[in-house]
C-alpha cells in the first residue's frame, strides 16, 4: 500500500466509496517491503485491511538522519518561515532547537511522501463537484446575493475615517 | 441675457498635449541601442465594475474613507466570496483583444503574505490555472515604437484578482491608516514575455494597453486614479532580472527601465553579479526596496472556498461577437478615405474616446458635400481645449452631433464666425439642460454674422487707427502681425463676422495705406 494512498484512506476512511478506495489501493508507491496484490471482493476484506495499521510515521523517522538532511533548516530560515507565517519566534535557544528539530523530521516525511510516483496522476486540487458553466446571459449581470453590510458600527475606531496600524512591519507583495 | 467673448484658445489644447507625449516616448533615436537589455511588464488594471470581485459593495475612487466595505472586504470569519460575473465578462473582452487562449476552465488560488490592507492575509489570484494564457499585442511604427517593422510582444497569461485596501503613512510617526475602500476591487493581471528590448517599446505597450482596454470599456485605465500599476522586470545581458514596483505613468515607465539599465550595467562592469531586487522609482532614481520573494514564499494554494471557473464555448464565442472593433481597425478606417484624417487626429480622437462622436457628426454632415476631416479639425483642435476635466464624457449630450454639424456649415457659409461657435459650445457646456437648437441660439445671443460690408470697413479702419505700430509692423515686413490685425478686428466686432471677409478687407486697407501685399 502506497504512503500517499494510506495518508488519504487514514483520513476519509470509510467515508470512501468501493471504486474509489480500489482505485487507491490498486495505486503503485515506494513500500518498505513487497506484498503480492490481493484480490479483494468484499467490503469486509477492506475492513479487515484498514483496521490493521501497516506502518506509522516513526519507522520512517527512525531510518534517517534529519539534521544532515535538511541542514538548510537552520536559525535564520526558521525565523524567516516563522516571519512569513506570521508567528512568534521562539522564546530562547531550547524552545529554537526543538522548533528546528521537528521542522527537520517532519521535512523527512514530507521527503516520503514526494517520492510516490504520481505522474500521469491528476493533482485533486478541490473537494466537492464542479458548478455549472457559465452561460452569456450569466455574464451581463452583476447580482450577488451576499448581504452588504456596513461597518459603520466600528466608526468609533476609526481616526477620521481611517483604520490606523502602528508598527506596520508586514511584508509587502 | 449675453454669451461672454470666448476666451483665448488654450495654448495646451489636447491635440499638442498628445502630439507631446509621443514626442516624449520617442526622444530617443532609433540608434541609441540598449545592447543586452530584457525587459517584461506585470500590468495591474482595475476592471470597470460597479460592484467588487467577490462582494456586493461599490467599487469607488475617492470616496469617503471606509464608506464602501463589507464584512467579507475585511475579512471577518464566516463571510465567502460570492464570484462577479460580470468581472468575468471584462476579463474575456481583454483576453481576446489581445488575441490570447481563453482557458474554459480555470481556477482562484491564495497567495499569502501579511500587511495591514490585506485583512484576509491573502489575496486571491490566478495562479496555478489563469483565465487566459498565450496571447499577443502587435506593436506597429504608428505607436512610436522604434524602428520600422511591427514587434508581437508575448503574453504569458491573464489573471483576475483581488486589488489590495491603500496604506497612507505617517510622516512623523509609525501609523499607517487604512482605507478598504479599494480592498477587492476586480483587477486583471497582465503578464508579458520579456519581448521588449527597448525601454521606448515599453512605454509604447504600456499606452497602446491603456487605449485598448478604454475603447472595448473593460476599464478606464487611468493612471492617476490607480486603475493602471506597471511593474518591469528588467535584466540586463542575462543577468538576475530585478522588479521596479509601482509605476504610475508612461514616461515613469521609460526611464525607470534605461535607469535601471544603466545601474546594471555598472555593476557589471564593478564585478559585482547583479542580485535578484525588488525596486521603487522616485521619478528621478531608483531605490533598491528588499530582495526579490521567491514564489514559494508566497505559499500558493488553491482557494478551497470557490469552485473551478467554468465557462461554456457558447458564451467565449457571443463575447467574441459582441466586440467592438479594435483601435488598430479604427485608426486604419478612420486614416483611409473617405476620413483621411492626419493618423494624430485619428489617435487623438481615440484616446478622448470620441471617434463614436465625430462618426455621428460625419453622418449628419453627409448631405452638406463638406469633408469629414473637416468635423476631426473641430473635434480635435477646438472643442477638446475648451473640455474641463473628465467633460469629453458629456460632450455629445451638451454639443449634439447635429448641433455641431450645424454650427461647421453656418462657419464655412459665412454665418457664424468660430469664435462665436466656440462660445455656443463653452455656453452649451455649462448649460447642457438648454435643448434649443444652433439657429436659436444665434438669435437669442445675437451671434449672427454681420451682413454689412461697410460695417465691417470701419471696424477694420478703427483697428488700423488704434494700432498703428503694428500695421507699420507689419508693412515693415513682421508678417505675424497681420493676425494680430484680425483678432483685434474680430473683438471689436464681437465675433460677428467672418475671418475670411476680415482677413480680405484688412488686405485692402494695408495695400491702399502701405502699399503691401
Amino acid at each position: 500500500m502506497s504512503l500517499l494512498s494510506s495518508a488519504r484512506l487514514l483520513r476519509y476512511g470509510s467515508s470512501v466509496c468501493r471504486e474509489c478506495r480500489l482505485t487507491l489501493l490498486r495505486s503503485s508507491s515506494t513500500s518498505s517491503r513487497y506484498t503480492p496484490p490481493v484480490k479483494i471482493t468484499t467490503d469486509e476484506e477492506l475492513d479487515k485491511i484498514f483496521s490493521e495499521p501497516t506502518w506509522t510515521v516513526q519507522s520512517l523517522l527512525s531510518q534517517s538522519n534529519p539534521e544532515e538532511l535538511h541542514s538548510d533548516i537552520n536559525p535564520s530560515s526558521l525565523r524567516q518561515l516563522l516571519r512569513r507565517s506570521g508567528l512568534q519566534f521562539p522564546k530562547d535557544e531550547q524552545e529554537e532547537r526543538k522548533l528546528l528539530f521537528d521542522l527537520q523530521r517532519q521535512l523527512v516525511f514530507v521527503d516520503h511522501v514526494q517520492d510516490i510516483d504520481t505522474s500521469g496522476i491528476e493533482p485533486l486540487n478541490r473537494i466537492g463537484e464542479d458548478g455549472e458553466k457559465l452561460q452569456w446571459e450569466d455574464l451581463q449581470t452583476e447580482d450577488n446575493e451576499s448581504e452588504i453590510l456596513s461597518v459603520k458600527h466600528f466608526s468609533e475606531k476609526l481616526d477620521r475615517g481611517y483604520y490606523v496600524v502602528r508598527d506596520n512591519s508586514g511584508i509587502r507583495e | 441675457m449675453t454669451l461672454r467673448m470666448a476666451r483665448k484658445w488654450p495654448i495646451n489644447s489636447c491635440s499638442l498635449r498628445v502630439t507631446w507625449e509621443f514626442k516624449r516616448l520617442a526622444s530617443t533615436k532609433a540608434d541609441v541601442k540598449y545592447p543586452g537589455l530584457k525587459c517584461g511588464l506585470e500590468i495591474h488594471l482595475q476592471l470597470k465594475t460597479s460592484k467588487k470581485l467577490f462582494s456586493a459593495s461599490q467599487t469607488s475612487f475617492q470616496d469617503t474613507p471606509n464608506s464602501n466595505v463589507s464584512l467579507y472586504d475585511v475579512a471577518l470569519p464566516g463571510t465567502q466570496p460570492q464570484l462577479n460575473h460580470h468581472a468575468v465578462l471584462l476579463a474575456l473582452k481583454a483576453a481576446i483583444a489581445m488575441n490570447c487562449k481563453i482557458q474554459n476552465r480555470s481556477s482562484f488560488d491564495r497567495k499569502h503574505y501579511f500587511y495591514a490592507d490585506q485583512p484576509a492575509g491573502y489575496q486571491i489570484t490566478q495562479f496555478y490555472n489563469p483565465i487566459a494564457k498565450d496571447g499577443y499585442l502587435r506593436l506597429l511604427p504608428r505607436d512610436r515604437r522604434i524602428g520600422d517593422k511591427p514587434l508581437d510582444v508575448g503574453l504569458v497569461q491573464i489573471q483576475l484578482e483581488q486589488d489590495t485596501g491603500k496604506s497612507t503613512y505617517a510622516v512623523d510617526s509609525d501609523a499607517a491608516y487604512i482605507d478598504f475602500n479599494r480592498t477587492n476591487h476586480p483587477l486583471i493581471e497582465i503578464v508579458t514575455a520579456p519581448d521588449l528590448y527597448y525601454p521606448e517599446d515599453a512605454g509604447a505597450f504600456v499606452h497602446k494597453l491603456q487605449l485598448l482596454v478604454k475603447q472595448i470599456g473593460v476599464s478606464s485605465a487611468q493612471f492617476q486614479a490607480g486603475e493602471m500599476r506597471v511593474d518591469v522586470n528588467v535584466s540586463v545581458n542575462g543577468g538576475q532580472r530585478c522588479e521596479i514596483k509601482n509605476l504610475a505613468s508612461v514616461h515613469d515607465v521609460v526611464h525607470a527601465i534605461k535607469s535601471e539599465y544603466k545601474r546594471q550595467l555598472a555593476e557589471e562592469k564593478k564585478g559585482t553579479p547583479v542580485t535578484s531586487h525588488t525596486l521603487g522609482w522616485d521619478g528621478k532614481q531608483i531605490l533598491i526596496q528588499r530582495p526579490k520573494e521567491q514564489t514559494s514564499e508566497y505559499r500558493y494554494i488553491p482557494d478551497p472556498e470557490l469552485p473551478p471557473l467554468l465557462l461554456s464555448p457558447d458564451a467565449v464565442e457571443k463575447v467574441k461577437q459582441s466586440m467592438p472593433k479594435l483601435p488598430d481597425v479604427l485608426l486604419d478606417e478612420l486614416s483611409s478615405s473617405p476620413h483621411s484624417l492626419r493618423m494624430v487626429d485619428a489617435q487623438t480622437l481615440l484616446k478622448w474616446g470620441l471617434v463614436e462622436y465625430y462618426f455621428e457628426v460625419v453622418e449628419k454632415l453627409q448631405d452638406s458635400g463638406l469633408a469629414p476631416k473637416l468635423a476631426a479639425n473641430w473635434i480635435v483642435h477646438h472643442i477638446l481645449g475648451l473640455l474641463g476635466p473628465n467633460e469629453e464624457e458629456i460632450l455629445s449630450v451638451a454639443v449634439t452631433p447635429q448641433r455641431l454639424a450645424d454650427m461647421i456649415k453656418y462657419e464655412r457659409d459665412a454665418r457664424l464666425s468660430k469664435m462665436n461657435a466656440m462660445n455656443i459650445v463653452q455656453y452649451l457646456l455649462h448649460t447642457p439642460d438648454d435643448s434649443r437648437t444652433v439657429d436659436e441660439l444665434m438669435e437669442a445671443f445675437d451671434l449672427k454674422n454681420s451682413t454689412d460690408q461697410s460695417e465691417l470697413v470701419g471696424i477694420c479702419e478703427n483697428v488700423l487707427k488704434e494700432h498703428e505700430d503694428a500695421a507699420e509692423k507689419y508693412a515693415a515686413g513682421k508678417k505675424g502681425f497681420f493676425n494680430f490685425l484680425v483678432g483685434m478686428v474680430m473683438k471689436q466686432a464681437a465675433g460677428k463676422c467672418s475671418v475670411k471677409e476680415v482677413r480680405k478687407v484688412l488686405d485692402e486697407l494695408l495695400e491702399q495705406r502701405y502699399d503691401v501685399k
